[in-house]
């Protein structure tokens, strides 16, 4: 465990103007639901959408909502290298192919054990070799490391990480 | 905070297995009181009680709040009880609720606090600072009414950094709105960190078949906390 990449490493240079752009981000989403809100009304269908687009955000307590862009998602596709199910969280390690060919290195992150398995995880639901694809909100710096909202097995089954 | 949770966990199964036939009766007013019982979650998480800003700082809880960053000085990132009201209103875990006549109990799963509500005392003098405070509770008809003080000052009211001192003072009121539904009203008054009460509210589902679970959260936390 200890020679894998730690996913969040305190960057000093984060200080208030980084806090700053979260808040405000803040700001924007809200103003963002009300108008998504009004739309709602006239395309059921988007409501629908946009409603599995918001699942598998809430069980994270770890402040995530400030590292991460829950505004956006990031699909990755590779090959599990360990998966610690620990708490406060679950983290799932890829080694995703880029368009190069380089190996990319991933982490995932996922909320605490017991919300996972009121959800439908095992300590055994992956293991290394296993060829998955990885959906969550990527990190706000661009590391390579997500928010899971679920994966995709190789047989196409889905499996969320919210209940 | 592990062995004083199976300390927490080991005393509670003691005092239900000593009172199972007074379950849900209040020692001072005997006769049925209100079945708040059960696991219960959060209808719906926001970690934040002002997401739009607009909180009533004193200046200086304003000074207080410029220093919080919540990538880096949450309590909660090193694992530090979140404490009231943070953890009844902004927590994803859920809580399991007993009442035995002298208390209400709550065992919440996201943090390794036992909060005791004393249904027969009042709050003693010279408290000692914690994190979860002094909580005295009474009914008022169907409503559980919970009046908390002597807290330290080491926690946020929210996962957003809003600050608090010591004089702070948490009234709840507590309801079944319906089987599966529990609602709770929060005035949090603390006239050092902010120019007047903020409200707040949260509701719970009541989850059937739920046991609340073990949670370690200094297990692999990879999460740098920078006490400030």
């Amino acid at each position: 465990m200890r020679n894998r990449p730690v996913p969040f490493q305190l960057d000093p240079a984060r200080g208030s103007a980084q806090r700053a752009c979260d808040w405000l981000w803040g700001g924007l989403v809200e103003n963002l639901v009300q108008i998504v809100g009004t739309a709602l009304a006239v395309f059921p269908v988007t409501a629908v959408l946009l409603l599995l687009s918001l699942t598998g955000s809430t069980f994270a307590h770890h402040g995530f909502v400030s590292w991460f862009d829950m505004t956006r998602s990031t699909t990755v596709k590779g090959t599990v290298t360990s998966f610690d199910w620990t708490n406060p969280h679950a983290y799932i390690y890829l080694d995703v192919k880029n368009e190069k060919g380089a190996i990319e290195k991933w982490s995932a992150e996922l909320g605490a054990l017991a919300m996972l398995t009121r959800a439908g995880w095992r300590r055994d639901t992956l293991k290394p070799g296993d060829q998955i694809t990885a959906i969550g909100n990527p990190a706000k710096d661009g590391k390579p490391v997500m928010h899971l909202d679920k994966i995709v097995f190789a047989n196409g089954q889905e499996l969320s990480s919210a209940l | 905070m592990r062995n004083g949770l199976i300390f927490s966990a080991a005393a509670v199964a003691a005092m239900l297995a000593l009172v199972p036939a007074t379950r849900g009766q209040d020692a001072a007013h005997p006769g049925p009181v209100p079945d708040i019982s059960g696991v219960w979650l959060v209808e719906k998480f926001e970690p934040r009680l002002f997401p739009n800003g607009g909180a009533p700082f004193t200046p200086w809880a304003e000074m207080k709040f410029k220093a919080t960053d919540p990538q880096t000085n949450d309590p909660n990132l090193g694992c530090l009880p979140e404490g009231l009201p943070r953890f009844m209103i902004a927590v994803p875990y859920p809580m399991e609720i007993f009442q035995v006549p002298t208390r209400v109990l709550i065992i919440h799963e996201g943090v390794s606090v036992m909060r005791q509500i004393h249904m027969n005392r009042q709050h003693p003098k010279d408290l000692d600072p914690t994190y979860a405070g002094d909580s005295i509770g009474k009914w008022e008809g169907g409503t559980l009414v919970v009046d908390t003080i002597g807290f330290n000052d080491k926690t946020w009211l929210d996962g957003g950094g809003l600050p608090h001192s010591e004089a702070m003072h948490v009234v709840e009121r507590i309801r079944r709105v319906d089987h599966d539904t529990l609602a709770e009203d929060f005035t949090i008054d603390d006239p050092m960190a902010y120019t007047k009460p903020i409200t707040a509210q949260q509701v719970y589902k009541l989850k059937p078949g739920w046991e609340i679970q073990e949670f370690v959260c200094e297990e692999n936390n990879k999460y740098n906390y920078q006490a400030k």
